[in-house]
């Protein structure tokens, strides 16, 4: 059973509230709101930062995976 | 130096809104650039031509860079823990890249002990300290699918020479048109500042989790029900009196030998299998395996997560003995046969080097999981020598005893069956860890003084902590240990 405080519930991104914390700590400013009340820009950004951390590393890796199922062919036809 | 403060491991901790699935590409992006050294071989003919050497000398650089990548692991590996990923991969790229940079500088000035000091002293403590560095980060953030995120990145690392061997034969040509050696200093100054700018997205991308981060709906204590995971922690140090290190050290070793035994001879064995084969198919066979390599680290890896790391080692042992038996018996009678066959002995290869950060995690917890995946690293180094040593010896042997075709692979074969049925035991006896080489749970938070800071910034939270990775020092940590002992 989870020990977040369902008011806090985080999502797998965030860091997670400590049960039984008091006080201004860091934790509890880092919660982001739920889901559905965060600003639409910021959940954007955030998507947009992941598409192109994924695209920087899959645009060469897509590259060395084509070249060499070119060369692969060659095993197919001679 | 106040300008490189952001490398600290204290200001590498995640804020708000950070994702966890931006690490996988942070560590993407420096094991697709360490990679390179698999593609090495591109560069063996132009730096003979250079050089005006035979080829020892030449493959001597490789030898140095894959001997400082065990040494730099093996040593580097507390110290990266102390540091923090981003200090680490700093580094990584920072000595990779200019072992380019000062191997250059040798090429162009006809020196060749610099570039054994370049590529293979510099790149060597790259490729160390590269290969380490992102692994105790992404099982971090990750403890619910360890073997997904560590296959992700050490996928990149067989991915790397897919990149790097196009490539660098494309700038040699662009640089040196018909005489390659004319290409090399060029093409290994734009390699070493691209891959320098490459692994700095991986930097400045990464991040720590906090403390007491957990993946939502993650629960440790579901996940301590299978018996071969512990919550528990062990240092580096006391990793290396338990049993279970070297025997791990022993199947990593077994399964990369026999894999090596393959990837070192692919070309002249499937020409010497199949006479009708020509060098351009066999260099066609020669890709597939690295895809194979490739697809098996991040495949099999992931399937660890839902079989478990031991049953999973024994289809990398068990099933690879018998693919090297059939390879040996029938391997010959027929070409397609042949190739599924090396294709999933080289997948279980790929998927033996990026499963044991997983298994390592398993048995000793996340506290020193990169230091001990350092050391135990040194059994790749060993495999490296061993493997093409057993293979060529044996296969010239059986030459010279006037044995051709197939027939003059059976030995070597035959002894990497047997390799890998010792790895295969090796595997069996592995058990969980005894608790007496666990670290005591105030030991831990010692380690981490940057983070002690850290916690007086938020002096309000009360003393008990979160439950979270059986983070060390904490009520649950000391809980989980009594339950794992009252379960044996």
């Amino acid at each position: 059973m989870s020990e977040r405080s369902p008011a806090h519930a985080a999502s797998e991104n965030t860091p997670a509230s400590l049960p039984g914390h008091e006080g201004a700590g860091r934790r509890t400013q880092l919660l982001l709101p739920p889901p559905a009340h965060r600003a639409p820009g910021t959940a954007r950004s955030a998507t947009g930062r992941l598409v192109l951390a994924w695209a920087v590393v899959s645009v060469p890796l897509g590259y060395g995976i084509t070249q060499t199922l070119i060369k692969a062919a060659q095993l197919f036809t001679g | 130096m106040a300008s490189l403060a952001f490398l600290d491991r204290r200001h590498s901790i995640a804020g708000e809104g950070y994702n966890r699935w931006l690490v996988p590409p942070a560590a993407l992006a420096v094991h697709l650039s360490i990679g390179q050294v698999y593609a090495f071989s591109v560069f063996r003919t132009p730096l003979v031509d250079r050089f005006g050497t035979g080829e020892f000398p030449i493959a001597v650089i490789f030898s140095i860079a894959i001997v400082l990548l065990g040494l730099s692991a093996a040593f580097g590996g507390t110290w990266m823990e102390r540091n923090g990923p981003r200090k680490a991969m700093f580094l990584a790229a920072c000595c990779f890249s200019s072992g380019f940079l000062v191997g250059a500088l040798g090429i162009s000035t006809g020196q060749l002990w610099l570039v054994y000091l370049g590529y293979g002293v510099l790149g060597g403590i790259g490729l160390g300290m590269g290969y380490i560095s992102p692994v105790s980060t992404l099982i971090k953030w990750f403890p619910d699918r360890p073997g997904l995120a560590t296959g992700l990145a050490i996928m990149g690392f067989g991915g790397g020479a897919l990149i790097a061997s196009p490539l660098s034969n494309r700038l040699l040509g662009v640089f040196g048109g018909t005489d390659l050696a004319a290409g090399l200093v060029p093409t290994w100054i734009i390699l070493g500042v691209g891959y320098f700018a490459f692994m700095m997205f991986g930097v400045f991308t990464v991040r720590l989790p906090p403390p007491d981060w957990r993946p939502a709906g993650y629960d440790p204590a579901a996940r301590k029900q299978r018996s071969m995971q512990t919550a528990s922690h062990v240092s580096a140090a006391g990793a290396l009196r338990t049993p279970q290190f070297w025997l791990l050290w022993v199947v990593l070793f077994t399964n990369v030998t026999a894999g090596i035994g393959i990837l070192e001879q692919a070309s002249p064995m499937v020409q010497d299998f199949f006479p009708g084969v020509t060098p351009a198919t066999a260099a066609g066979f020669v890709g597939l395996l690295s895809i194979g390599n490739m697809a098996g680290r991040v495949c099999w890896s992931s399937t660890s997560d839902y079989l478990g790391r031991k049953p999973t080692y024994m289809l990398y042992l068990g099933g690879g003995a018998v693919l090297f038996f059939l390879v040996t018996t029938a391997g010959s009678a027929a070409l397609p046969f042949f190739v599924v066959l090396s294709f999933l002995i080289i997948s279980f290869y790929g998927g033996g080097f990026a499963t044991v950060p997983a298994y390592l995690k398993d048995l000793f917890g996340t506290y020193q999981v990169g230091a001990i995946h350092g050391r135990l690293l040194t059994a790749w180094s060993a495999a490296g020598v061993a493997g093409p040593t057993i293979v060529t010896l044996l296969t010239e042997s059986q030459r010279r005893a006037g044995l051709e075709g197939p027939a003059a692979y059976r030995l070597s074969l035959l002894v990497m069956v047997g390799l890998l049925a010792v790895g295969f035991t090796a595997n069996f006896l592995i058990r969980p860890v005894d608790a007496r080489h666990h670290v005591q749970a105030e030991t831990v938070p010692a380690a981490y003084p940057e983070e002690g800071g850290g916690r007086e910034e938020t002096a309000g939270r009360t003393a008990q902590p979160a439950p979270g990775l059986g983070a060390p020092g904490s009520v649950h940590h000391a809980e989980t240990s009594r339950a794992e002992r009252s379960r044996r």
